[in-house]
């Protein structure tokens, strides 16, 4: 960001801060429900596919779906870190920017309240 | 300056929030649909019925697709089968049907398809009045949120192909106010009209309850707007309607009239009917207190509350109609539309009302959350557990298949109409006309005492005797009198016709057996932890239970529904062992059923073989969640001294079984699963004579029999 004569404006350092801690707190929220995203997974599995208990065959489907959740949120995970690290960077303080945040926060909101109804 | 930044701010803040609420809903709300897909990719090509309700559809597409009629306007002469419904769904069948041959998946197709253009059309109402889009694909998706849509939305049945119509109907009547009459052009207001009555009559010609709610709406939604359009309407649907019913009860003989109406009164409960409502209280009480405060909120405020009120006052009264017997959610889902088409509505008013949106979206996200955990326990439960006797399914079909002769069932009727055969009978029809002395069931009792039928299937469900709904007391007399069971698949008894070595029904011994029977196990018997249920056929309260030899009773202060009584051990010479009789007490009310000569603390009380004990209960161990009429036997070997063991002081039914539990008597062959028991009670087969039941756990719906 530059004033009306070309200089670059220093940054509200609150506002650094803020954004700071929201990309850390935000990343590690993400990588923290990996787990919960997987237990959501499971969880919806053996609604449909236990009858009697997790035997063998049980077993085996709920692990595959499991790794999967696991792959699939740990990209997600690295995607919200990096790709929303390098946006924020980019947009530091701009409208889009809090929105990504907000929408991010939503998102992880979103997974633990999934959680508890599941 | 400050001031502006900071309310900029503040509206930036509010509007994250909002943002934020709309993203959770939307996940809920995608979370919900994964299941509805998983749901619906579980159950549309199962081969085999998955309601008692889907055989009769497919049945009648059959007899359509090859030029007979369905409307009989008398069962005086079998097929004893009612067409309980107007033709267009088994219409809409008879191609696939005709084409592809007798099966569910056509049905099941056209139901799902019906169920998306529902949540299609609701959406469409809601968008074409607010512009809203979130708060369009929230009424849709909420709508297929909802387990009673989930559930039906798969069943080969006639709701969701007339909630589509009548839904569809309404779009039309919705929306072309606000088109065609912008543009004045009076031919296409005609044309919409025409095509509105069409669809809403065409929704009553699918299910007959489709003729109130939505064309109720319809018809108030114009009223307000230009009541000569309203009057159109009215004339348009009830002539339309009502010509058409002249025309098939004419063609049909009176048939018409006597399968769609008279064969559809049933029996009324409030029991039935508070039941239902408390259900859908608990499974959806945030879309009904937002239907109740649409009521107060959008006359005046919203443009489509002369549609909305109506359709909602219009389909709780349908839904009144779930209190009849054999009722099901099906009558409550067109409230599940109007509820979803309300929760739309309010949305979309809260659009200029920031801090009011966020909160219905996050009441939204609440109620999403219990639908899809109600979701998952009840319809996809339900599904799951049809499929689960796969293997079962085939040999039953391959019975059936093998039958020479008409074949009498009830839930699996469906594998006659897969053998291309047509039914014989639809037992709950023809019971409930039974019952209300519409239809003399002489002539089939006639046939079931001859044993013409060389195979009977009669289903049972765990959680309610069902078959008490499809076959008369007469029928299920008969059948125990002239039939034998001999085998148990899905959860249904197959029933022969009884041969002269088969022996008398009722036993009271096994021969060559030390003790007699205990009670009467016509139902079946179920193995459950240490002891065995044995279920016997008839009310709470009705079924005798009887001493198996003589001995002294016991009946502690605290035993509240069992008595034990020592023998000496015929099996184990020189021992003491325990006879336990338990649960005869009622489920609901907690009455005992033990005979008065018994009171609670009777210790030592000499009895004989045969005595009467009390009658079979339906106590599960908690009260208000009655079971099936049974009572609990078990054989327990007596403590050294020979008093009864402590340990298993009140035979606790609520115990779950482990495997630590299962030991095996010292000296038996350890690879042998036949010879495990339970540590607390001996086998009781041994003592009865009776078959060793093969499951552990599971009901056996074989009834008792001897080795």
């Amino acid at each position: 960001m530059f004033d009306e004569q070309g200089m670059p404006i220093k940054p509200d350092t609150k506002l650094v801060a803020l954004a700071i801690a929201m990309w850390v707190a935000t990343s590690v929220v993400s990588f923290l429900e990996i787990l919960t995203v997987r237990a959501i997974v499971i969880k919806i599995y053996s609604h449909f596919a236990i009858t009697y208990g997790f035997y063998d065959r049980e077993i085996r489907g709920a692990q595959a779906v499991g790794v999967a959740a696991l792959v699939i949120m740990g990209i997600a995970g690295i995607a919200v870190a990096i790709g929303c690290g390098e946006y924020h960077l980019k947009h530091f303080n701009e409208p889009q920017s809090w929105k990504l945040f907000s929408r991010t926060i939503a998102f992880e909101v979103a997974i633990f309240a999934l959680a508890s109804f599941l | 300056m400050e001031q502006q930044a900071k309310e900029k701010r503040g509206r930036l803040i509010v509007a994250f929030l909002e943002d934020g609420a709309g993203i959770i809903l939307q996940v809920f709300l995608s979370v919900a649909m994964v299941i509805f897909v998983l749901h619906m990719a579980m159950a549309l090509l199962h081969r085999y019925p998955l309601d008692y309700g889907e055989s009769p559809l497919v049945d009648q597409a059959v007899r359509l697709a090859s030029g007979q009629g369905i409307y009989r306007s008398s069962l005086l002469s079998p097929p004893y089968t009612i067409s309980n419904y107007p033709p267009l769904y088994p219409l809409s069948m008879a191609p696939f049907v005709k084409l592809f041959g007798p099966n569910f998946w056509a049905g099941r197709l056209i139901s799902v398809a019906s169920t998306l253009a529902s949540a299609a059309f609701l959406a469409l109402i809601v968008y074409t009045h607010s512009q809203d889009r979130l708060a369009a694909i929230v009424t849709g998706l909420v709508f297929l949120s909802i387990p009673y849509v989930v559930g039906w939305s798969v069943l080969a049945r006639v709701d969701m192909l007339a909630l589509a119509l009548s839904t569809a109907g309404l779009y039309v009547v919705a929306r072309w106010p606000v088109t065609w009459q912008a543009r004045r052009s009076a031919s296409r207001r005609l044309l919409g009209l025409i095509g509105a009555s069409l669809l809403l009559v065409a929704a009553a010609y699918t299910r007959q309850s489709y003729g109130l709610a939505a064309p109720l709406a319809a018809f108030v939604w114009l009223l307000v707007q230009d009541w000569r359009q309203a009057l159109k309407l009215a004339g348009l649907v009830g002539g339309l309607g009502l010509g058409l019913f002249l025309v098939l009860n004419l063609v049909t003989g009176g048939g018409f009239f006597y399968n769609v109406v008279t064969a559809n009164i049933n029996e009324f409960g409030m029991e039935r009917l508070q039941w239902h409502l408390r259900d859908l209280w608990q499974t959806a009480y945030l879309l009904l207190i937002i239907g109740s405060v649409s009521l107060f909120i959008t006359p005046g405020r919203v443009k489509t509350w002369s549609l909305l009120i109506p359709y909602l006052v219009g389909s709780c009264l349908s839904a009144a109609a779930v209190g009849k017997i054999g009722s099901n959610v099906n009558y409550l889902l067109e409230l599940s539309a109007a509820l979803a088409l309300a929760a739309g509505v309010v949305l979309a008013w809260t659009r200029q009302r920031p801090w009011l949106r966020i909160l219905m979206l996050l009441l939204l996200v609440l109620q999403v959350g219990q639908l899809m955990r109600a979701t998952l326990e009840g319809p996809v439960e339900s599904v799951k557990w049809r499929l689960y006797p796969g293997k079962e399914l085939e040999d039953l079909e391959w019975i059936v298949q093998t039958a020479d002769g008409p074949v009498l069932a009830d839930e699996f009727m469906g594998l006659l109409t897969l053998q291309d055969r047509l039914l014989y009978i639809q037992p709950f029809e023809v019971t409930q006309l039974a019952n209300a002395g519409l239809w003399d069931q002489a002539d089939l009792l006639a046939g079931i005492r001859n044993r013409e039928f060389p195979l009977i299937l009669i289903h049972h469900f765990m959680d309610w005797p069902v078959y008490k709904e499809r076959w008369t007391p007469e029928m299920l007399s008969a059948i125990v009198e002239n039939y034998v069971a001999t085998d148990s698949l899905a959860s249904t008894v197959v029933f022969r016709p009884r041969d002269a070595e088969s022996g008398p029904p009722g036993l009271d011994a096994c021969s060559g057996a030390p003790w007699r029977l205990p009670t009467r196990g016509d139902m079946g018997m179920w193995w459950q932890t240490y002891q065995l249920g044995i279920m016997g056929e008839g009310l709470e309260g009705t079924v005798p239970v009887y001493a198996v030899a003589d001995g002294l009773l016991l009946r502690r202060p605290d035993w509240d529904t069992g008595v034990a009584i020592q023998h000496d051990d015929p099996v184990r010479p020189g021992e003491k062992v325990w006879s336990f009789y338990g649960d005869m007490a009622s489920g609901t009310a907690g009455e005992s059923f033990i005979v008065s000569d018994f009171p609670p603390g009777s210790e030592g009380v000499p009895v004989q073989a045969g005595q009467l004990l009390g009658y079979q209960g339906t106590w599960s161990g908690i009260q208000g969640s009655p079971i099936w009429a049974h009572v609990q036997f078990a054989v327990v070997p007596a403590e050294p001294d020979g008093s009864f063991p402590a340990e298993i002081v009140g035979l606790a039914p609520e115990d779950e079984f482990s495997p630590e539990d299962v030991k095996l008597l010292p000296g038996e062959d350890e690879s042998s699963a036949e010879d495990e028991v339970i540590e607390f009670a001996l086998d009781p087969s041994p003592y009865l004579g009776t078959v060793r039941s093969q499951v552990m756990g599971e009901p056996d719906w074989l009834p008792m029999r001897c080795e």
